[in-house]
């Protein structure tokens, strides 16, 4: 693109020299529109969505005349307002969000979200409370299988093992994550899944290992056949010798690796991570949560490296990686991302993923925006139009979301299996609507301290739910007695409970409870730790 | 009368059991009921050639086990570490 073909930027006066800040030119020039488009809801979707896909397109087809037309309208906007200025009588009436949204739904059909809404309204005199509501006891409970059983008890003996030659790597799998939740994950046990050539090597808790161990391990292992590597919490080991030491020994690295995590690698850093992703050339999906040293350029390293071919990628709490204007240019280039996860990053607002959602999310899957607290309704509102295939999202801690953001997922999101709303400020009402338009598909609510949370919500729950398997509950002091025992009572797939922080439920209630086939955490039944549970996937666990 | 299977061991001890129980494994479901003749189906006698006597007899425990399991009766059920490995591969195969 030939930067002679853009007339320079009046507010900055200088020329547009690199595809990146005529990227960003583009999005100053639509934000215009894109506000427009954000009071008026839902329109157009499809045409709008067609015009989007051709926008990259006709920038580089036509910039110089795309560019004039912008001048000439912004000269046009700024003439007349001063026009209008100079003869102040003639005073510009706008109208206020209000009015152009009680338009847009008297123009339009009420959304599926308004009508649902309007019915929970309706339906309030209606809800009683229902004694004769009692959990089935003579459900018929499925015992635990026979691999579960054994590989417990392995787990507990592991000291035994002399080898685990022959065993399927996902027998290894399972029996590394139970030996890694007891915290005794150590050399041996590593030496022991490594050899006979697995393709996946899973360890969820490495604090024990040491930087030689690892060098070790990653030397001793066959790499050619190696693709998934999973090696969370080695802060201690995952450093910049044990890497430099790992090279010198092996300087084809990891060629056939696709999957790669290093949750909790504190001691990662930029340079590092850049050896490994030249040595990796097919990775697919990587998890660098935690990883504190990283800055914008690992992002940057991964976005030039890989932003053709990466489908998931994690960096929540990489708290290094402070505000900078790379970061959004960076986020652009992952052209195939179905699973993001920004949890927590200061770095991440409205402004930062506008780019993003907007031409690169179409094929987004799972995303996670947990603690990222400069999000607002409007970075909802570009998931609801944008994120159409989104299955798992996560929206724990957002203290700037409003019950609009709840409507613009509704409406926009229409596949989503998994919610977090943990700490959240939506209303019951709005809650229960969404419950209602889209509750049938969930398979995993969190409404863990969503303050709200009442028996609107408990009776779409068991109306709509069908196939929830997991349920958090806790902290929902307005829910009743009798409210738990509809869900338990209608939701029939569900599997696990939590409801911690609920004083509200009789003993003997929980005599009943303790004979039902869901698994429920929290109450009086189960241990200080039973929230330390495998039960609830996290966002994005189906790639790592 | 009920009706029973026969599963047989490595060794060739032979394990009698009912065929309730022996539906617990998935994979005996499968050649107890697929169509198409087989042997297994016919007979209602299933060898297993890699799964030693030990074995064998711990995997029909559970099977009972199981079914109690489901009908009220909640008992933990009691594996010797020393097994625990060649359990585990066996039991995988069986999708139990």
């Amino acid at each position: 693109m030939n930067s002679s073909d853009f007339p320079n930027d009046s507010r900055e006066n200088r020329r547009i020299n690199t595809d990146g800040e005529a990227i960003d030119a583009l999005f100053m020039a639509t934000e215009e529109a894109v506000t427009r488009d954000f009071l008026s809801g839902f329109q157009n979707q499809d045409v709008e969505m067609e015009e989007r896909k051709s926008t990259e397109a006709d920038v580089v087809k036509t910039g110089s005349d795309y560019w004039r037309d912008y001048e000439v309208k912004r000269n046009f906007k700024a003439a007349k307002h001063f026009a209008l200025e100079l003869h102040s009588d003639l005073k510009i009436v706008e109208k206020t969000e209000e009015e152009v949204e009680e338009e847009v739904i008297r123009d339009e059909d009420k959304s599926e979200f308004r009508k649902a809404k309007e019915s929970i309204k309706k339906r309030r005199q209606e809800i009683s409370t229902t004694s004769d509501m009692e959990i089935d006891l003579n459900v018929r409970r499925k015992a635990p299988s026979l691999v579960e059983l054994s590989a417990r008890v392995l787990a507990q003996n592991f000291l035994a093992i002399k080898s685990l030659k022959l065993v399927p790597d996902h027998l290894r799998k399972k029996l590394s994550y139970l030996v890694s939740g007891l915290g005794e994950f150590d050399t041996r046990l590593m030496e022991l899944l490594i050899e006979d050539s697995p393709s996946e090597i899973c360890a969820k808790n490495c604090v024990q290992l040491v930087e030689d161990d690892l060098v070790k391990i990653f030397c001793d292992c066959d790499r050619v056949s190696l693709k998934v590597l999973i090696l969370d919490l080695c802060g201690r080991s995952m450093t910049d010798y044990t890497i430099n030491q790992f090279f010198k020994r092996a300087p084809n690295g990891f060629p056939s690796l696709t999957t790669l995590s290093l949750q909790g690698a504190f001691c990662l850093t930029d340079n590092a991570l850049l050896l490994i992703s030249k040595s990796s050339p097919l990775l697919q999906y990587i998890n660098l949560t935690e990883c504190s040293l990283l800055t914008y350029r690992a992002l940057r390293i991964l976005a030039d490296k890989f932003g053709s071919t990466l489908r998931g990628l994690s960096i929540g709490g990489c708290q290094g990686i402070k505000k900078h204007k790379g970061f959004s240019s960076s986020l652009y280039k992952f052209e195939k991302l179905n699973y993001l996860s920004v949890a927590g990053l200061v770095s991440v607002n409205d402004g930062v993923v506008r780019s993003f959602f907007m031409f690169r999310s179409s094929i987004l899957t799972d995303l996670s925006l947990a603690n990222c607290n400069e999000v607002t309704d409007e970075c909802m509102w570009h998931i609801g139009r944008y994120c159409k295939k989104l299955e798992a999202l996560d929206i724990t801690d957002l203290d700037k979301l409003t019950d609009k953001s709840l409507e613009f997922i509704t409406e926009g999101c229409r596949y989503l299996k998994s919610l977090k709303l943990t700490s959240n400020r939506f209303s019951d009402e709005c809650i229960a609507a969404f419950l209602e338009v889209s509750g049938g598909s969930l398979r995993e609510l969190c409404l863990n301290k969503v303050r709200d949370v009442g028996p609107e919500t408990a009776f779409s729950l068991a109306k709509v739910c069908k196939m929830l398997q997991f349920l958090d509950l806790s902290w929902c002091r307005r829910l009743k007695e009798d409210d738990l025992r509809r869900i338990l009572r209608c939701c029939s797939s569900l599997q696990s409970l939590k409801l911690f922080g609920w004083t509200q439920v009789e003993d003997t209630y929980l005599e009943e409870l303790s004979r039902s086939d869901v698994h429920i955490t929290g109450l009086k039944l189960t241990s200080l730790y039973a929230h330390l549970d495998n039960f609830y996937p996290s966002v994005g666990a189906k790639f790592f | 009368m009920r009706e029973t299977v026969k599963l047989i061991s490595m060794e060739g001890f032979e394990f009698v059991i009912d065929r309730e129980a022996a539906m617990v494994s998935q994979t005996i479901r499968s050649m107890l009921t697929s169509p198409g003749g087989f042997s297994e189906s016919k007979d209602g006698v299933v060898t297993f050639p890699d799964i030693s006597t030990t074995i064998l007899e711990k995997i029909c425990q559970y099977f009972y086990w199981s079914l109690q399991y489901s009908r009220g009766k909640e008992t933990e059920f009691h594996i010797e570490p020393e097994l625990t490995l060649e359990l585990m591969m066996a039991a995988n195969y069986l999708h139990t």
